[in-house]
């Protein structure tokens, strides 16, 4: 295996322009898919529901969420349905309603309940996260969003009329820990007035073995049909409406992305064989199989596949990392976070699709008329 | 009575030429006895190089039997011809036909067809290249090296499995006359020395000067030719 791959590379390093230019356009490939997989994951991730997700109370008839307004008191009232094993209200304000990768979206909580109510899914990276109940201004800054707009402790910045102050960043279990601006009530209502003794939304936590559709159904006879109340993930996908399904068609991108992806690597392949159809002529002559040889001129397409494909989607796993975007529509995040997983399978499928697009003509050529080849070899 | 190495018994081959039948090997027979060097000539299109085909199993005959030590050819599938060919036949070609990218040593190998190399191996691929005189050489592309110098890669190449019988077709074909020379006696003293049959196709008088018999193909038929050898 040592000397066939010896073989195969210095056959690549002999056409450095055609290995080159085929890597360079396997790696931009697979860059595509990479992103576009990516897509579509954070796509199904947000439409998917999770074990354990809360039900979202918002005023029926509202898809924007920041359009939703219910009374604050409304948390009382959801507090005594039986079933509801904790309530928090949250005051969503965006600066772009529409689908928009720079928008900001920020919450509202009551910043002395926050770690009760919250504690558990986030964790504090940096910062003084008791700054949110004591300190006016302050905000817990998800980690997406600190990234994505380089963001530090300490760093103050506007969005929506909204002035704040880096004293945490968080992570979370749920990309809207991750991709939100928390800050108290009192930042929130001093800069929007009209949110005073209003919530958006409320977040409810079912007790344990709670059906969530019943619950739903008592927490919205409870508000007189004022509200409206389901699962987060349905909430989520009926506010975004298309575009998780947009997202999820990244899939679809991908595999266009793969199909481009062999036919490259095939016609790198065809261009390879006719140059090594001497050499394979002469191995097969001198007596190696023709299962070996047509293995041999497969492994210089894995070997252009997995390298373009590695470089690829390494690349597109550091810009996913480092841009960090996270698309808002309505008040609801969907992060594009980078899947370690997911780098490696398209750098795998990559050498995988590089051999699969190599060996039907690598196997036509080392199938052919010994015979004849060897008389136009000579 | 002892068994020739080489049985080729009332062998036809022919060939689809346009609306032309082309028979270039018609009825031909003949015994060559272990470790014997044959010398093959003819004129260009005499059918030399498709004798070689068919004894080594490249190609198949229309008719007749080629028995190589204890193997009857003609019943070998193509696969099997392949695997039999790796382990039993060395070739040598007119044009060296080494692989551009891979040095000396790494040709060398190559004739280990069907097998992984192992220390050994390359232990041998060195011997035979000093042998060759080219322990300094080992390490350089076909392309650096002059074609008297490939022409000795190709032939320890041919000779690193050990085979039993080595076929060349025209191998000082490409070369000049002090090379044709020199190249003919190391191909001769190499297969003597490794106790392999040798059948070299060729037009140089030299060679066949060299060895043992030799015989001129012409319409389909081996005729013998007097042995300089023996004459000496």
């Amino acid at each position: 295996m040592k000397r066939w791959l010896g073989l195969a590379w210095s056959r690549m390093a002999k056409a450095p322009l055609r290995s080159g230019a085929t890597i360079l356009g396997v790696g931009a490939i697979a860059a595509l898919a990479c992103a576009a997989l990516h897509l579509a994951a954070a796509g199904r991730h947000l439409a998917a529901a999770q074990p354990g997700e809360p039900l979202i109370t918002m005023q029926a008839g509202r898809i924007c969420p920041s359009t939703s307004h219910l009374p604050m008191s409304a948390r009382d009232t959801i507090a005594a349905v039986p079933g509801v094993a904790s309530v928090s209200a949250q005051q969503v304000a965006v600066s772009d309603c529409k689908v928009s990768t720079t928008a900001t979206t920020f919450r509202g909580v009551n910043g002395q309940d926050f770690w009760n109510q919250h504690g558990a899914r986030i964790r504090v990276l940096a910062g003084t996260p008791t700054a949110l109940a004591t300190q006016p201004g302050a905000a817990l800054v998800g980690e997406q969003v600190a990234r994505s707009r380089q963001l530090a402790l300490g760093d103050s910045f506007e969005s929506a009329g909204i002035t704040v102050t880096v004293a945490a960043i968080i992570d979370g279990e749920r990309m809207q820990d991750r991709a939100s601006v928390w800050v108290d009530h009192a930042t929130l209502e001093q800069a929007l007035p009209a949110l005073r003794d209003t919530a958006t939304l409320f977040e409810i936590q079912g007790a344990v073995g709670q059906d969530p559709e019943q619950l739903a159904e008592r927490i919205d006879a409870a508000l007189g049909g004022l509200a409206h109340t389901a699962p987060f993930s349905a909430t989520a996908a009926r506010v975004t409406g298309s575009l998780a399904a947009s997202l999820q068609s990244g899939g679809t991108l991908a595999l266009a992305a793969a199909i481009a992806g062999i036919l490259l690597l095939a016609n790198a392949a065809l261009l390879s064989l006719r140059s090594a159809g001497r050499d394979l002529t002469v191995l097969r002559a001198i007596g190696h199989p023709r299962s070996v040889l047509a293995g041999v001129a497969s492994i210089e397409g894995g070997l252009l596949g997995l390298l373009g494909g590695a470089g690829g989607a390494l690349l597109a796993g550091v810009l996913v990392h480092c841009a960090a975007t996270v698309i808002s529509t309505e008040g609801i995040s969907v992060g594009i976070e980078l899947m370690p997983g997911l780098v490696a399978t398209v750098g795998v499928a990559a050498a995988l699709c590089g051999l699969l697009a190599t060996l039907v003509p690598a196997w036509w050529a080392a199938r052919g008329d010994l015979h004849r080849a060897l008389g136009a070899s000579a | 009575m002892a068994t020739a190495h080489i049985e080729i018994k009332g062998l036809r081959k022919s060939y689809r030429s346009g609306p032309e039948t082309i028979s270039p090997i018609d009825g031909l027979s003949l015994q060559l006895e272990r470790g014997e060097v044959v010398a093959l000539i003819g004129p260009s299109g005499s059918g030399k190089s498709t004798l070689l085909n068919l004894l080594a199993g490249i190609d198949r005959p229309d008719a007749g039997q080629i028995r190589i030590g204890d193997t009857q050819l003609e019943t070998l599938s193509a696969g099997a011809r392949d695997r039999w060919r790796a382990s039993h036949i060395g070739l040598v070609f007119q044009r060296f036909h080494l692989i551009d990218v891979l040095n000396a040593e790494a040709n060398v190998l190559l004739g280990l067809a069907g097998r992984s190399c192992r220390g050994a191996d390359r232990e041998r691929a060195r011997d035979l290249l000093t042998r060759l005189g080219l322990a300094d050489r080992r390490s350089h592309r076909p392309s650096q090296l002059s074609g008297g110098q490939q022409q000795r890669v190709a032939i320890a190449r041919a000779l690193i499995h050990q085979p039993e019988v080595v076929l060349a077709d025209e191998p000082t074909g490409n070369l000049d006359g002090d090379g044709a020379a020199t190249i003919t006696e190391v191909l001769i003293s190499e297969a003597r020395a490794a106790g392999a049959t040798l059948c070299i196709v060729t037009h140089d008088h030299r060679v066949s000067d060299r060895a043992d018999r030799s015989f001129m193909l012409e319409r389909g038929k081996l005729t013998p030719l007097p042995s300089m050898r023996a004459a000496g």
